[in-house]
């Protein structure tokens, strides 16, 4: 990393805003087909009604509510990555930053999407803002879930400026002429002056420090609204923390998947070394371990009293009918990657890929298997279960959901830089 | 079976009772072959409760000692199920009850049971009651803590105006204040006097420049 110089980061920043080539056409028309499907099956949705769903009125929460908490989650990976390790003054964050902000941003848009994408009648959500209650955990998510995305668009940008204006001034950059309009637009007269440079550190400063509580917002408010329902499995006063925890380790594991992606796809292992991919592996393995043991308290507390009301649910999850969906979490989240991360022999790139994908994988179903068993589970002593089997559409928007991810980002850093350029000079990470 | 009413008022909560005169009995045979007689009864008492008394018996009326007693509601809310009310032991006397507040108004079907366990029999009874004026499970906040609900809410919109000031003031700081500063340094270019020609050659003329001015060939 010692030989990087200005000239080589920015090139490498760049580099995606360049002429794309034909790998980079294939593999988005890869991905837009999925994507496509996932919409054409909206659209099914949007003609035929909620029905044509496994939801019921029984099970009125399922996939789409799963895809909000887990989307919205994964957001809070790229917040922490930046944030903290800013505060932090932590050296090696600088050249995957700017990949955890925009992760950041992609999956906090398609997570907040699943509201929507919920309503039998989306064209009626005005009627949300007209006639809501205050005391409603639904008003309050949105309020906090609206307020962390206009925060995550301020932290991107703010941290954006300087390198839009390498973008503008570069007359060899290889950019469109859209590109650089915009850059030249949203540089906003960026020249490096002491004087901007000082107004940038303090918004970047206090951004860094704002994001992380409104995030640990975010994922309370999103958590209370099962925690403050008197449901079995859902009424837990340390589901807040809980909800918290598990955005931050599947969030690390979605910013290990796209920063290894894009160290591959357009060759930036020389700045984005495996040191930094081991690191988020680390924060990913100790995330791991403090959701198991929230998940251990929360299971011990509620077996040990066993209420009446709360054993169905706790055996349906630990022995009966969702058994092999939670022993399978478990194993394929609780254990297996930590070993890939903890063992040295597996402490390797594509060893912490895989951990991280179990994990993104994992904490999916770790979501289904808090949303779906307590509504399923009957309310009354001696009533059925009821049964919810997500339907084709739930699962084509879904995949279609979780593609669009590097599909955005793909476009994203076809208009803005993939590198942090001021911040791999100001963490020394490259020689002036 | 003989039906009559009886309107008793409990504060907020009116209890009706479709049912017998006096307990439900019903018999039920055990594994044994030998049957108890279990009897069900309903009576509000002051506190707005509804005090839920069974007695089981033998045959031969003794009094059934030391048996669980399960009392259930039956329920048509989100499927047909039974709700449980609790549990209790018969004493010496072969009675056994609990306490229930009706939290929905119409008609209360209630069961008290005795399992067959261990070979010794089981037995049943039920009795049919209506209710007015039940107050539902979500109720209002007590009048204590209504301040306290009040000022949470405010406290929390509170914070949510004060981070969004925040974040206004931080990219009109920020974002103005890199663009005031850009704009000064311009102006500040612009009307600045003419450089000298070393200064203006040190920071304008790089090699290639004089490389085309000599030999003839555009800079860029």
């Amino acid at each position: 990393m010692r030989n990087i110089n200005h000239e080589d980061v920015t090139e490498a920043a760049l580099r995606p805003m360049g002429p794309p080539g034909r790998g980079f056409w294939i593999l988005a028309g890869l991905l837009a087909l999925p994507v496509a499907i996932g919409a054409a099956a909206y659209v099914y949705q949007l003609i035929n009604g909620l029905g044509v769903t496994g939801l019921s009125d029984e099970v009125f929460w399922g996939v789409y509510t799963s895809n909000l908490v887990t989307f919205i989650g994964f957001s809070y990976g790229g917040a922490i990555v930046s944030a903290i390790l800013r505060i932090t003054h932590a050296q090696w964050r600088s050249p995957i930053t700017r990949l955890a902000e925009a992760t950041a941003l992609v999956t906090l848009l398609i997570g907040a999407s699943f509201a929507i994408i919920h309503l039998g009648h989306p064209e009626r959500i005005w009627r949300f803002f007209i006639y809501s209650r205050v005391s409603s955990p639904i008003v309050w998510d949105s309020i906090a879930i609206s307020t962390y995305l206009v925060g995550t668009v301020i932290f991107l940008y703010i941290l954006l400026i300087p390198d839009l204006a390498v973008v503008r001034d570069r007359v060899d950059a290889k950019v469109g002429s859209l590109t650089r309009r915009l850059s030249k637009l949203l540089a906003f007269g960026w020249r490096g002056l002491p004087e901007q440079r000082q107004r940038l550190q303090w918004g970047i400063t206090v951004m860094s420090i704002l994001i992380i509580p409104l995030a640990v917002g975010v994922h309370s408010v999103l958590s209370w609204a099962f925690a403050v329902t008197s449901r079995t499995g859902w009424h837990s006063s340390i589901f807040g923390p809980y909800f918290v925890v598990a955005a931050l380790f599947s969030g690390v594991a979605t910013v290990i998947l796209v920063v290894a992606g894009f160290r591959k796809g357009y060759h930036l292992e020389r700045f984005i070394g495996e040191k930094q991919i081991r690191y988020l592996g680390y924060i990913m393995l100790t995330l791991g371990l403090l959701y198991l043991y929230f998940t251990f308290a929360e299971f011990l507390t509620e077996g040990y009293t066993s209420f009446e009301e709360t054993v169905p649910v706790l055996e349906a999850l630990l022995l009966d009918r969702y058994a092999p969906l939670f022993w399978f979490w478990v194993i394929a989240t609780g254990i297996l990657p930590m070993a890939l991360v903890a063992v040295p022999t597996t402490r390797t790139v594509p060893g912490i890929v895989a951990a991280a994908a179990l994990v993104v994988a994992g904490m999916w179903l770790k979501r289904f298997l808090i949303v779906v068993p307590t509504l399923a589970s009957p309310l009354v002593t001696g009533g059925e279960w009821a049964s919810y089997r997500p339907s084709w559409v739930e699962a084509e928007i879904t995949i279609g959901a979780a593609v669009a991810i590097p599909l955005m980002l793909m476009f994203f850093f076809r208009l803005f830089p993939v590198l942090s350029i001021l911040e791999m000079e100001e963490t020394e990470t490259i020689q002036p | 079976m003989m039906r009559f009413q009886v309107l008793l008022a409990l504060g907020v909560i009116t209890v009706g009772f479709a049912s017998a005169n006096g307990p439900v009995w019903a018999a039920s045979p055990g594994q044994d072959g030998s049957p108890l007689l279990a009897a069900v009864s309903a009576a509000p008492d002051e506190e707005g409760w509804i005090l839920i008394s069974a007695r089981f018996t033998t045959v031969d009326g003794h009094p059934v000692d030391g048996r669980e007693v399960r009392f259930f509601l039956d329920t048509g809310f989100l499927g047909r199920g039974r709700l449980s009310l609790g549990s209790n032991s018969t004493d010496a006397a072969g009675e056994a009850g609990v306490r229930y507040i009706p939290n929905w108004d119409g008609t209360h079907r209630l069961t008290a049971i005795i399992s067959p366990s261990d070979g010794k029999p089981g037995a049943d009874s039920t009795i049919t009651f209506e209710v007015s004026g039940a107050r539902g499970p979500y109720h209002p906040e007590p009048p204590a803590l209504q301040p306290l609900g009040r000022w949470t809410l405010v406290v929390a919109g509170l914070m949510v105006v004060v981070v969004w000031a925040t974040m206004a003031v931080l990219l009109l700081r920020t974002v103005g204040g890199i663009w005031v500063a850009g704009r000064k340094a311009d102006q500040a270019e612009r009307y600045a006097p003419p450089p000298s020609v070393t200064t203006w050659s040190r920071r304008q003329i790089k090699p290639e420049m004089v490389d085309g001015f000599v030999t003839g060939r555009s800079a860029r």
